[in-house]
């Protein structure tokens, strides 16, 4: 399970006593174990989005629910990875990925299986008792996933995971999330402002506009995995999603 | 053959920094000798040769008398600096909850500046003279830095850190335990680290006016016997052991907290 709902979502932040609205009106829903990517400009409200999802701020209209009920707080069905990792730096990451485990109360044999699992599934065995900075950020940023999958998440909140990266530990990063997304399936929702990585990644894609954000389009992408960058189809898509952020401007 | 040689020079390397200080203490020593006694006899009780103190530190060292004063003064800071350590709790409710840093802040502001020497008349009257008295002025020598460095260190806390654990689940109390206080920790070391410091000279002021034991007590009883080579060791063993508190805490830490990068540099 993990169907989201947002119905009528906006967010209007007190900025020294001057309203700032974030986001206006945003109305759409992902699907159990869909894949969505929200895409616009810098400062859209696409972060806001993201953080009212996982609790960490409240919409001051509408209302976004889970499965039918009200999102309220944060809570591990609901698991954010950040795009500087926010790993504990004391742990290792065998501990990192063992303290949602342990929040939840997972017995300690259960734990040590789900930890070697998920260790095993973003590719990072060896490194199990390492400290975060003694990885590479692809590496660190593995870890992150791991450590929000081993709870088992209804969703995936993901805030531009990958813009820390160059560009070939980017790419085979999204690579790497695909697979791990088609090995267990979830509902993603994925931030970024980078449109080949909507396009190699999402099951569809929801345009927002500029400030004050609003949704401007949503375009389902149906392509085959893994997407073919030369594709003609891949191609048209991404004139079509180019044009939708820049139309406007 | 080449081992050895490269063995004398890396010797020679560590030593290097040293031959100023012993180029200076030759030179106190000569002085002392030759050149004291020619200027005015009285001069060489003043400033006694570096040989001299060897000599009294080897005998206060044999008589057991160094290692009481010591002993009595390493105490009062060690109780002083377990009773400081309630800084860290209140720390981290100051820097955590917002409510009970604005009624804390105002009260420790107003005390924070008074020297805790302006303290010893009051404690004298308080306390009497001794023991009690003297940890009460290290307390306070030791209790802002620690207070002060914690709250910061909470407030430094890296603000998706404490969202990603929310997000795993941890409620109040874990955050607070396990990942405030350790994101917090490297700055709490520190604080602690000044704190003992300061505690070691508030100790010695302490012990000049309100005790009849302690290395602060030994170097004032000495100077009114005009033993000037007994005040000299005692500051001596003032410093070293400043140093060792110091040396020894930046070492237990760096173990204890081996991926903080504060504490590594
Ligand atoms: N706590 C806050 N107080 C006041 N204004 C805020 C706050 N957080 C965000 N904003 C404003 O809300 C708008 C949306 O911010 P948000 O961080 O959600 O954008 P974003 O789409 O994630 O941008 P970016 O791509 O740069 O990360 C911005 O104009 C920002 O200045
Ligand atoms: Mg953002």
């Amino acid at each position: 399970m993990g169907h989201l709902s947002f119905n009528g979502v906006s967010k209007v932040y007190d900025d020294r006593g001057a309203p700032v609205t974030a986001l206006a009106n945003v109305t759409f829903d992902i699907a159990d174990g869909e894949f969505c990517a929200i895409l616009g400009h810098s400062g859209c409200g696409k972060t806001t989005l993201l953080n009212m999802v996982a609790g960490f701020e409240t919409p001051t209209g509408g209302a976004i629910s889970l499965d039918g009920r009200a999102v309220a707080g944060p809570g591990w069905d609901r698991t954010m990875i950040f795009q500087d990792y926010a790993l504990f730096p004391w742990a290792t990451v065998r501990e990192n990925i063992a303290f949602g485990l342990e929040m939840k109360k997972v017995p300690a044999a259960e734990r040590t299986e789900i930890i070697d699992h998920h260790v095993d599934l973003v590719g990072l065995s060896g490194f199990a008792d390492r400290y975060p900075d003694e990885l590479s950020g692809g590496m660190r940023q593995r870890v992150a996933i791991a450590r929000a999958l081993a709870v088992s998440p209804r969703v995936l909140l993901m805030d531009e995971p990958f813009a820390a990266l160059d560009d070939q530990n980017r790419r085979s990063m999204q690579n790497e999330l695909v697979r791990i997304w088609r090995r267990e399936p979830k509902t993603v929702m994925l931030v970024t402002h980078s449109i080949d990585e909507a396009i190699l990644l999402a099951d569809y894609v929801v345009v927002l506009s500029s400030r004050p954000g609003r949704i401007k389009q949503v375009v389902p992408i149906r392509l085959d995995r893994p997407r073919d960058e030369d594709d003609p189809d891949y191609l048209a898509l991404k004139r079509q999603l180019r044009g939708l952020i820049h139309d406007g401007e | 053959m080449a081992p050895p040689v490269t063995r004398t020079a890396a010797f020679g390397r560590r030593l290097r920094p040293f031959a100023f200080l012993a180029t200076l203490v030759a030179a106190w020593e000569l002085v002392c000798r030759f050149w004291l006694p020619v200027l005015d006899p009285q001069f060489s009780i003043l400033l006694p040769s570096p040989s001299v103190l060897l000599l009294t530190a080897g005998k206060m060292i044999a008589t057991g008398e160094l290692l009481h004063h010591l002993a009595d003064s390493l105490r009062r800071e060690a109780i002083a600096f377990l009773l400081a350590l309630v800084a860290v709790p209140v720390g981290i409710g100051m820097g955590w909850w917002r409510g009970l840093h604005e009624q804390l802040y105002p009260v420790f502001e107003i005390l924070r500046p008074i020297p805790p020497l302006a303290w010893i008349p009051l404690s004298i009257l308080w306390f009497g003279l001794g023991d009690v008295q003297n940890e009460f002025i290290i307390f306070l020598g030791m209790v802002f830095p620690i207070l002060l460095n914690t709250v910061a260190g909470v407030r430094q806390v890296d603000r998706n850190l404490i969202r990603a654990a929310r997000s795993l689940g941890a409620g109040q109390a874990a955050l607070l335990r396990r990942v405030v206080l350790k994101a917090a920790l490297p700055q709490i070391v520190i604080g602690l680290r000044v704190g003992l410091g300061f505690g070691w000279m508030a100790l010695v002021a302490a012990e000049l006016v309100g005790a009849n034991s302690g290395l602060g007590f030994l170097i004032n009883d000495a100077r009114s016997l005009l033993r000037t080579d007994i005040v000299i060791v005692g500051m001596l063993a003032i410093g070293i052991t400043g140093l060792i508190i110091d040396l020894a805490l930046r070492r237990l830490a760096r173990g204890l907290l081996p991926w903080s990068r504060e504490l590594r540099g």
